[in-house]
């Protein structure tokens, strides 16, 4: 079956086209929007920060950082006992001298 | 008003000049968003947007351009961010309760019946309003902008801050597009 229109038909049908109008008193809706939009900024925030996405972000963003501490402390820790193995080793404290334990006071 | 006193008193904050703005460019913004949106409904809400957004910014226009270019530029991006978002919204429409957003549904649009239209186009501008849409965005805007609003291609390159050989060239390509969508389209349709 032919088609009802050619394409240059309907690309052509745009010509002779007029403007169309929006409704009337739009200024006095657009003021209206924007005083709206004033007032609710502080409302904008608090609608954000309950978003569920944003309060479960968070809370993994705490348990992440959590966990970093904890292995960092670790890490401290771990970093504390090989200062004080080398100062051991350096003042020759570290070797159990079976001839020290024997030796009498 | 002049331009310059226009631009003057925006930046001011005089209400007046901001009334006289509106009046004088709604049909402007208004038309350039229907083109994109094809809905008379979101076009009125996205003009509102358009206005507020430019009331807003008026600090940052610099003046290197003509009032009416900006507008227009703000006009295009703002139908542009909605046609996005929508789509966003259709695709992870599962995730909005997650998100925290409401829960309107998006709905498949019927065919878009422009307004301005001569009444024996009316058809043929429904099934080329449907093959637009399906076009990359810069051949769309302009198209759009050269075909409804009928500025000249100067004017669209100053738009879309392009050069005039680019602008023939996204039309030449638009066109070329627009034959093929079409092509299938009637081929759908018989």
């Amino acid at each position: 079956m032919e088609p009802k229109f050619t394409t240059e038909e309907i690309i052509n049908s745009l010509e002779g086209i007029q403007r169309a109008e929006p409704s009337p008193f739009l200024h006095t809706r657009v003021y209206a929007k924007f005083l709206e939009r004033q007032n609710s900024t502080e409302l904008t925030l608090f609608r954000f920060v309950t978003r569920p996405v944003f309060v479960m972000a968070m809370a993994m963003l705490i348990i992440l950082m959590n966990g970093y501490f904890m292995m960092n402390r670790n890490g401290m820790l771990n970093t504390q006992e090989e200062v004080g193995q080398s100062l051991a080793v350096e003042y020759g404290q570290n070797t159990i001298n079976p001839y020290d334990l024997n030796e009498a006071p | 008003m002049t331009e310059q006193e226009l631009i003057y008193r925006l930046k001011a904050g005089d209400g007046i000049a901001f009334k006289h703005l509106v009046e004088s460019r709604q049909s402007l913004v208004f038309n350039t968003i229907l083109g994109f949106l094809q809905s008379t409904e979101d076009a009125e809400d996205v003009t509102q947007d358009v206005f507020v957004k430019i009331f807003e910014s008026i600090q940052q226009f610099k003046g290197e351009s003509a009032l009416s270019t900006w507008v227009y530029r703000v006009a295009v991006t703002s139908a542009l961010e909605f046609i996005r978002r929508k789509k966003r919204k259709k695709r992870f429409g599962f995730l909005s309760p997650l998100l925290g957003e409401d829960n309107e549904p998006t709905l498949e649009l019927p065919d878009f019946h422009h307004p301005g239209v001569t009444l024996d186009n009316k058809e043929k501008s429904v099934i080329l309003f449907k093959a637009i849409k399906q076009l990359p965005e810069n051949q769309q805007i302009a198209f759009l902008l050269n075909k409804v609003e009928g500025l000249s291609y100067q004017e669209v390159a100053e738009i879309m801050k392009t050069s005039l050989s680019a602008v023939e060239s996204l039309l030449h390509r638009a066109k070329t597009n627009l034959k093929e969508i079409l092509k299938n389209l009637n081929n759908l349709n018989t």
